[in-house]
């Protein structure tokens, strides 16, 4: 088995199971939305009818008894609106929003940058196949923090970072931590690796350094046929497409590399590759790349230029998905920012604040009724697999027993099952 | 030429005794079960045809045979007359010289029955092709037909010399064809006498036919002793490849080159740290991952190569199906299930 | 209605056994009962269940899941229990499933052991590393690891069976397919971490296959700290002994070294009682470390310089070698003594020692077909279909006998 780096990158999960076409993330987001708005509207529409039965009998019987499920803000189950559910978008802004938070969360628990971006992808994975209605961003994203620290070999214990995440005005405990965890690693579907652009970049630039420095030894293509010759040629690269050619002294052409270059394609990858879904289209490798065209063409392109023949069609190939792939992230909101005024910058943050808020206070009214409480609900799941796992044949028989009479009981008074049942719920 | 005339004496003796019948189980019936033409009494047959002893007197007294003349002596004799070296045989009339080390007790009482079954071992072991080895059936009835008269050309001491040359060459021939060890035929001991050739040691007998029948392959490749019709040109295996550490496993990257050493500002800091590298760490490793990660990818196009595969979308069924496949590894080349 | 959720198909509420809570039921019931009328709208007799119908990811958990049977229960250890199992399409296609254990000591969730051990398990694809066809959960939110099925026991039990004869050509062959899983390993950056008889299991057809990546983690990283409390003691190479926190692969290179060792020895071959006493049997043999034979050693945090010189020990001479490991010939003993270097940049690395001659003299390693096992051969993958409970062998994925010591903190 001959293997090169392609070949191993095909070999990961990261290639096997989170790399999707454009349609297909767009179908998938889709059919997840379907599906929580669904259930939303049927649970919101059975809490309440019980809510109000509740209340006949509580006026019936003279008892003003309260709600389980009387909170003092309204939500989805107190309110009387017709329930608004999210749409695709507003669910991708409000996972990006709380992605963005996370990185925050992160950096205030000192995980390093790999944690925090493990942590965010783990979250993007996880909304693939799950509805922010369903379950808040504000929980999962505690979890997939604590679990990408234990993935990454960071591991904080549970109650130093339960401790750590708790503010004056929130308490977080350990158990609220724990909860959704077996609902994120299944999400995952116990996919922990991450593969990132940050080491790549970093290699990339010590080659081409190493090109710079007239040391490089590795394959080219291009037609500066020593490394002497490459070295000269990439001291004259023009500073913009199309530019003039100059001559850099080899410190300037380090300060290029290192600093007008890398600097900003890592914090390109650190920031606005993370938000983005860069990492379910493309390769790291195409991303690094894509990410210093942003900060510096001609020496994207020249490099490219020395590690595959220019006239080969994979050349155009790659061109063209590094072109796509930048596209995306130089339209994104933290990457356009950087090219404004900071009128223009503080107008923007301002507009995606209110945005935000708005979709806060609207999924309120749409979150989930069922999924609220993930602790009692994952005690809940717990106690019912234990209670099955002690399943002895002795149980098993009586339990079958149960289910015929109440069977029996149920069919009396709800007659017996429908056949077919395709009528669209109210 | 000796070929057909040694087919015709074979036939004839054989037709002479058992009358046509299948010659081998005759030959056995006729040498062993059919009471013998020469009558013994069991008191001749226990008595040492050298000392005279009996078993009557000595009831743990052996016999053993020498396959050089298949004459029969007891333990002590043997002990007596060879325990200082190579001695000629005391019957009268043999004086072949024998060795104490050949003598052994005889399986069959009749001592025919012996040398014959010494014989067809001898045979069998170089002429040991099987069916398989023939295009047709009764291209290897033919050659089985062929061994057998070879075989009772031995036993009945008709050309044995010849015969004996050219199993040599044959044996020869075949250790060449499978390129294993030379397997050295050899010929009968007793018929060395029968064939008129008088030598006096076993060994110097061997070694002078070994330097003969060397001669004669090295002076005529393509005489093999024996032409068998039919014979599948045997395929040689293909030599064994030198064993190879990686069974055929192997990381070369195509768009970098690993060099010895890289220089960056932030990386200058860190190297001086001699603290990392008395642990054992390794910067080789962090620059062969780095450029791994580089370019691990590159040329990985998701859009076409995931294309092809869907992930849950439309029916959920049939989706979360196919996921869960993919989840199961169905992309995997290793697992040949029926995904 | 396009895409309709699965419990939408069922009206009725769901009998006992199911998901349903009885408190809910009984309230829904009797609130029902009492009404004037049942509510019109079909949503209304839908009970609330726990946890709800299953998520997506939780279907395609439950199809997974759906895929394996699991069979009779092969071994328990403080970490997993591991059962016998196979497709449920195909009965012939046997696995191992190891259940990892809900360890009550440790109070942070999923184990790291087991995150690790699927995280590298996922990635790494390769004849002479154990496979992991699946993972899935249960109900009682226990991961369920199906693993490669493993049959024929691992290292250890193989010289430990007095049994079983081999001969430097079988311990060449077994060395060389643990020397590649090795490699491979280091060769897409993963320390494994914990490289001992009994975590190289043995397949069907003889194939060594390194398991137990519980212990394993990425590297290479320049400035990353690691924990030194890791590997078997028999098996820690001295810098980890020394407390030191930065190492590479060359630290698994120690244990590959000591197992082959192993092998030849038929015995443990550092044996000791404390990790300060592993290090004395360390010195007995390789020699006091000193500044010129192992630069920068006096750094490390644990390190003690001998109390006078004639507490100094002096490395055993090759005829030491000969005689203790004759089975591997001189060039086995050469590469042997190149992974046990003590200093560990001068200890060989995975591939360096694939490299070795020793690979490619007499005798050639014996073919997988021709290896001794400790079952009945080729014919054993048949028997076990046939094979009772009770009888199994030492399954695959098997939990380890030595316990494991890992400081979670400061990775």
């Amino acid at each position: 088995m001959k293997l090169n780096e392609d070949d191993l990158y095909r070999t990961s999960t990261q290639f096997r199971q989170w790399s999707f076409t454009a349609e297909q993330l767009a179908a998938q987001r889709a059919k997840t939305n379907l599906q929580a708005t669904e259930r939303v509207k049927l649970n919101v529409a059975r809490q309440r009818a019980q809510r109000v039965q509740a209340a006949e009998l509580d006026s019936t019987s003279g008892n003003s008894g309260i709600d389980g499920s009387g909170a003092n803000t309204p939500n989805a189950v107190t309110s009387d609106k017709e329930v608004d559910c999210l749409t695709v978008t507003e669910e991708m802004t409000f996972v990006e929003e709380f992605c963005e938070r996370t990185m925050a969360l992160g950096a205030h628990c000192k995980f390093s940058d790999n944690v925090i971006a493990t942590c965010v992808q783990f979250l993007r994975r996880f909304y693939l196949y799950n509805s922010p209605m369903t379950y808040h961003a504000q929980n999962i994203s505690r979890t997939a923090m604590f679990l990408a620290g234990k993935s990454e070999s960071e591991h904080q214990s549970l109650d130093h970072f339960a401790t750590n995440i708790s503010s004056e005005k929130t308490k977080v405990t350990p158990e609220q931590i724990l909860a959704p965890e077996y609902l994120i690693v299944q999400a995952l579907r116990f996919n922990f690796d991450v593969k990132h652009p940050f080491r790549a970049l970093k290699g990339g630039v010590l080659d081409m350094m190493s090109i710079a420095n007239g040391k490089y030894e590795g394959p080219n293509h291009s037609i500066h046929k020593t490394a002497a010759d490459l070295s000269t040629a990439i001291h004259q690269l023009p500073r913009k497409t199309g530019g003039l050619a100059a001559k850099a002294t080899s410190q300037q052409l380090a300060d290029r590399i290192m600093r007008e270059s890398y600097s900003p394609a890592a914090q390109t990858l650190k920031k606005t590759a993370a938000l983005t879904d860069v990492y379910f289209l493309y390769t790291p490798s195409q991303i690094w790349l894509a990410a210093l065209l942003l900060a510096d063409e001609p020496l994207v392109l020249f490099y490219l230029s020395v590690k595959m023949p220019s006239t080969s069609p994979v050349y155009e190939k790659v061109i063209v998905a590094l072109r796509e792939c930048a596209l995306i992230l130089s339209s994104h909101r933290s990457h356009q920012k950087l090219h404004l005024p900071a009128d223009e910058q503080a107008r923007m943050d301002a507009e995606h604040r209110a945005e935000v808020k708005r979709l806060i206070k609207k999924l309120k009214l749409c979150q989930d009724p069922d999924k609220l409480d993930l602790v009692k609900l994952n005690q809940a799941q717990k106690r019912d697999a234990v209670q099955g796992s002690d399943l002895d044949v002795h149980k098993a028989k009586r339990r079958k027993m149960d289910r015929e009479n109440f069977q029996k009981d149920s069919d009396t008074f709800w007659g017996p099952e429908l056949p077919t049942y395709g009528a669209k719920p109210a | 030429m000796s070929k057909v005339t040694s087919r015709a004496n074979g036939g004839q003796v054989r037709q002479g005794e058992a009358g046509g019948a299948s010659p081998l189980s005759k030959s056995l019936y006729s040498l062993s079960l059919k009471p013998s033409s020469r009558p013994r009494t069991d008191a001749a047959s226990d008595v040492c045809p050298v000392c005279k002893s009996s078993r009557y007197l000595n009831p743990n007294m052996k016999f053993l045979v020498n396959p050089e003349c298949y004459h029969k002596m007891c333990e002590s004799c043997v002990d007596r007359i060879f325990s200082h070296g190579p001695a000629p045989c005391p019957i009268a009339g043999c004086a072949r010289t024998l060795r104490k080390g050949k003598f052994r007790e005889a399986t069959f009482e009749d001592l025919k029955v012996e040398r014959e079954v010494d014989i067809r071992r001898r045979v069998a072991s170089i002429m040991n092709k099987e069916e398989s080895d023939f295009e047709t059936l009764k291209d290897y009835n033919d050659y089985l037909e062929q061994v057998e008269e070879i075989t009772w050309n031995l036993i009945l001491k008709i050309d044995v010399d010849e015969t004996n040359h050219r199993l040599q060459r044959w044996a020869d021939a075949q250790a060449a064809e499978t390129g294993a060890t030379r397997r050295t035929y050899e010929p009968d001991p007793s018929m060395a006498g029968a064939s008129g050739v008088v030598l006096k040691k076993g060994g110097t007998q061997r070694r002078a036919l070994e330097t003969s029948s060397g001669n004669t392959t090295d002076t005529n490749v393509k005489d093999k002793g024996f032409n068998f019709h039919g014979l599948k040109k045997k395929v040689a295996p293909p030599p064994e490849a030198p064993f190879d550490p990686f069974d055929g496993w192997s990381i070369a990257p195509q768009y970098y080159t690993l060099q010895n050493d890289y220089d960056a500002d932030w990386l200058t800091k860190h190297k001086r740290e001699k603290e990392q590298l008395v642990g054992g760490y390794q910067w080789s490793d962090f620059y062969n991952r780095a450029l791994q990660d580089a370019f691990g990818g590159l040329t990985v196009f998701i859009d076409d190569e995931i294309r092809a595969r869907d992930i849950p979308s439309g029916d959920a069924a049939i989706g979360t199906e196919r996921a869960a496949t993919a989840a199961a590894g169905g992309q995997d080349v290793n697992m040949d299930d029926i995904f | 209605m396009g895409v309709s959720s699965p419990a939408a198909l069922s009206p009725r509420p769901k009998p006992p056994g199911s998901h349903l809570a009885v408190p809910d039921r009984a309230k829904a019931l009797s609130g029902l009962s009492r009404a004037a009328k049942p509510p019109a709208s079909a949503p209304i007799t839908r009970t609330p269940i726990d946890g709800g119908e299953a998520d997506m990811a939780e279907q395609m958990n439950d199809a997974l899941r759906s895929q394996f049977v699991s069979g009779a229960r092969l071994g328990e250890g403080t970490y997993a229990i591991v059962y016998a199992g196979h497709y449920r399409h195909d009965p012939t296609k046997l696995v191992a499933i190891k259940k990892i254990k809900l360890n009550a000591d440790f109070k942070d969730g999923i184990a790291m052991d087991a995150i690790r051990e699927i995280k590298y398990l996922s990635e790494l694809s390769h004849p002479n590393i154990i496979k992991l066809h699946a993972v899935f959960s249960t109900k009682d939110q226990n991961l369920s690891l199906v693993l490669e099925h493993l049959p024929l026991g691992d290292l250890e039990g193989l010289w430990k069976n007095k049994s079983i004869t081999y001969s430097s050509a079988d311990i060449k062959a077994w060395s060389n397919m643990l020397c590649q899983a090795i490699w491979f390993c280091h060769a897409n950056h993963v320390l494994h971490r914990d490289i001992k008889g009994n975590n190289l299991l043995i397949a069907a057809d003889n194939t060594v296959k390194l398991a137990d990546f519980g212990l394993a983690r990425s590297f290479a990283d320049p400035g990353a700290k690691m924990t030194s409390n890791v590997i078997t003691r028999f098996y820690r190479p001295p810098e980890l002994l020394y407390g030191c926190l930065h190492y590479a692969g060359n630290a698994d290179m120690w244990s590959v070294g000591c197992v082959i060792a192993e092998l030849a020895l038929r015995q443990f071959f550092l044996p000791s009682e404390t990790d300060l006493q592993q290090l004395s049997v360390i010195i007995d043999v390789f020699g006091t470390p000193s500044e010129e034979s192992w630069p920068g050693v006096g750094s490390l945090r644990y390190y003690q310089p001998p109390p006078n010189r004639s507490a100094v020990k002096l490395p055993q001479p090759l005829s030491w070698w000969r005689g203790r490991l004759p089975l591997l010939g001189d060039d086995g003993i050469d590469m042997v003594r190149g992974m046990l270097a003590m200093d560990p940049q001068k200890r060989l690395t995975a591939e360096q020692a694939l490299q070795h001659r020793y690979w490619t003299s007499a005798p050639r390693p014996t073919k997988k077909e021709n290896l001794p096992n400790e079952g009945g051969g080729m014919k054993k993958e048949g028997e076990d279909l046939k094979r009772k409970g009770g009888e199994t062998p030492a399954g695959a994925g098997r939990v380890d006998k030595v316990a494991r010591k890992l400081d979670f903190g400061g990775m």
